[in-house]
């Protein structure tokens, strides 16, 4: 047995190319890529904040007289004492930039990850590209009056809020891209919870006064607390997570799972080139043939995870903490990594081809 | 020592054997030999135990090795058609593990390794990877790692498929070379010669049977075996040929151009009564080519079709 193991260990450490694509290949891309993409990661040990530069291109006054103007003409066509909506009369609750910079940007959660600025666009592009801001959130021209008449009628208009991120930094505008969609959440809360309202009373009240109504209705619902939960974990003794210590875990993970394609292959080239029945007829059984794959499959896999997390550690003081938990780790996976392999090598030898491999290492890894 | 006793082997509904029986001394070389797909490799690999047949039996000393493969596995060296070695190993790590998995280790391994590697030709290029080897020395490493451990019955299938002579010839002395030592061998080939050269008795196969067994005189003897003999004549006449029809050897006589062919009767003749006709009728006699049938004749005799067809 530990001859057969042996032999498919020199095998698999003969064939300089496949040694260079399990071994070197993972510490090279793992170097690459964890310099080329520092800048997206967050120094190790520095406090996590963000960035925004915020761009308001509507005009907030002319848009309220706008919106108002509506409100009036719709009143008077319809014979509806509707309230007019204007700066003095628009309650806290309904005050749009309120809800958004004071309430929701000017939360205590908030305010510990996420610092904004308001600008032109012009400075915030020049913010952006001097990456003193991680993104840019420009509020459209007809923002305030098209978010009213989302929230007050029954209307909608289309509110398209861009958000711009440098592309060294594409994660942080997905960070930025679910602030604003919770912001969006609240305001269709209380458009949809305003749309229920108006279905519910008009079963009940006149159409008139159901309309009439709308406005205190939702001044109620704003008055109650906003549906925002930022929830944060502290861990302790975590650290942050830089480029290096992503990258080798995420090429660790992608490589060690290449190597479960290799038993297929072996157990393959074992048949193509005839050893595989040469074994059979010298009495070697057909089960310490597959364990023998099985076990270079495990051996390189540890092989491959150790060479990395000494490289990392060596040269990018990547922190893996617990060596007892990650040897564990190392010796779990490769052992997972094995069986895939076996999976696999029961599959090429039931098609007798390398698609089953293939297939693996293409298409899953 | 070993019965092959009317073996059945079909893939799908292809028929590869069909009831083929014979019997392997100690210490002789049987041949089989047959065109390509007449069930040679079919047959020994059911005797290597590499599958059962789907009927028969195959007895090694008395015993089935088909249901104990184990009883002949580790007495059993098996030389397949193909390269079966790692090419991207040394030839002594190929020799290594071949020995190691059939028990041997240590310093009687390396002996063994030093012996075998000397009769196969090999032993100054053991520390090359097998891939840079040209394909007549992977042939012979190819045996070298069924020989390690002395086996009682080596099974050759086609050794010398595609190599040059040099190669060849010294695959064929090597095998001598083995059944000289007390080596069983099953040989197959569908090269006549090589089954002339090396073994004592052959059994030629086609279509999955065995159409004649012996030694090489006992399967000549089974056919009309006249020697084909072909005169070259200058001066040609019909009177000439007239009278070599009446000479009582020469039978089956055709005339081709100015030449005579005809298959000789008997072992003691002399030819002298054919030199008169020829010189009687003022003809001359250029050249005289005789051939002595073989078992390429044999088989054409048996099957009507050329060994390599």
């Amino acid at each position: 047995m530990l001859n057969v193991i042996i032999k498919d260990l020199k095998l698999m450490l003969s064939d300089k190319k496949e040694l260079v694509a399990i071994i070197l290949m993972p510490v090279i891309l793992t170097t690459i890529l964890s310099f080329a993409l520092a800048g997206s990661f967050q120094e190790v040990g520095s406090e996590w904040k963000m960035d925004i530069a915020i761009v308001k291109n509507y005009d907030y006054d002319s848009e309220i007289t706008k919106f108002n103007n509506l409100t009036q003409s719709f009143s008077e066509k319809y014979d509806l004492d509707y309230e007019t909506i204007h700066e003095e009369e628009i309650t806290d609750q309904l005050d749009i930039e309120k809800i958004f910079f004071r309430e929701f940007l000017g939360s205590d959660k908030m305010k510990t990850f996420i610092d904004y600025v308001i600008c032109t666009e012009e400075e915030a592009y020049k913010l952006l590209e001097e990456k003193k801001v991680s993104g840019i959130v420009i509020f459209p021209k007809g923002f305030i009056y098209d978010s009213y008449i989302n929230l007050l009628t029954s209307f909608r208009n289309n509110v398209d809020i861009k958000i711009i991120s440098h592309p060294d930094m594409s994660y942080r505008k997905r960070i930025i891209e679910e602030i604003m969609a919770s912001f969006n959440n609240i305001l269709t809360s209380i458009s949809v919870s305003k749309n229920v309202y108006l279905d519910q009373a008009s079963q009940y009240i006149t159409l008139k006064e159901s309309i009439e109504n709308v406005e205190t209705f939702i001044n109620q619902i704003g008055t109650e607390p906003l549906q925002l939960e930022i929830q944060s974990k502290s861990i302790q003794g975590k650290n942050f997570v830089n480029s290096f210590t992503y990258y080798s875990v995420g090429m660790l993970s992608m490589f060690i799972l290449f190597t479960a394609g290799y038993g297929g292959k072996f157990i393959l080239d074992e048949k193509n080139n005839t050893t595989y029945y040469r074994l059979l007829a010298g009495g070697i059984e057909r089960r310490k043939i597959i364990f023998g794959k099985f076990s270079m499959m495990f051996i390189m896999t540890v092989l491959q995870s150790v060479v990395l997390i000494i490289y990392s550690k060596l040269a990018f003081q990547v922190a893996w903490n617990n060596l007892l938990l990650i040897l564990l780790t190392v010796f779990i996976s490769s052992f997972a990594v094995a069986s895939i392999g076996l999976l696999i090598i029961a599959l090429t030898l039931r098609t007798d081809s390398y698609k089953a491999t293939d297939a693996f290492s293409n298409a899953i890894v | 020592m070993l019965d092959i006793i009317d073996i059945h082997k079909a893939y799908n509904k292809t028929k590869a054997v069909e009831g083929i029986s014979f019997q392997v001394k100690k210490g002789e070389m049987i041949g089989l030999l047959g065109p390509n797909g007449a069930g040679k490799s079919t047959a020994i690999s059911m005797i290597a135990t590499l599958f059962k047949p789907d009927r028969g039996e195959i007895l090694y000393q008395g015993e089935s090795i088909i249901k104990n493969p184990k009883v002949i596995q580790s007495k059993l060296g098996f030389v397949p058609q193909e390269i079966a070695l790692y090419p991207t190993l040394t030839g002594m790590d190929n020799l290594k593990f071949w020995g190691r998995t059939y028990g041997l280790k240590g310093s009687h391994l390396k002996e063994k390794i030093n012996e075998i590697s000397e009769i196969i030709g090999i032993r100054d290029r053991l520390k090359e990877r097998v891939d840079k080897y040209s394909g007549g020395m992977k042939r012979r490493l190819n045996i070298g790692c069924a020989l390690l451990h002395n086996p009682e019955i080596i099974i050759f299938d086609e050794p010398t498929v595609g190599i040059d002579p040099q190669s060849r010839n010294h695959i064929l002395n090597a095998v001598k070379e083995i059944n000289r030592r007390g080596a069983t061998v099953i040989y197959t080939s569908h090269y006549m010669e090589e089954v002339e050269f090396l073994c004592q008795r052959i059994c030629i196969m086609d279509q999955g049977k065995i159409i004649a067994s012996g030694t090489k005189d006992e399967l000549i003897g089974t056919i009309d075996s006249d020697e084909k003999t072909t005169l070259k004549v200058e001066g040609l006449t019909e009177k000439m040929i007239e009278k070599m029809r009446e000479i009582s050897y020469a039978r089956n006589l055709v005339v081709s151009d100015d030449s005579v062919i005809f298959n000789r009767k008997g072992n003691h003749v002399n030819y002298s009564e054919i030199i008169d006709a020829i010189s009687q009728e003022g003809g001359k006699l250029l050249s005289m080519d005789v051939q002595k049938p073989d078992l390429e004749y044999v088989f054409l005799q048996l099957t009507g079709r050329a060994l390599r067809d």
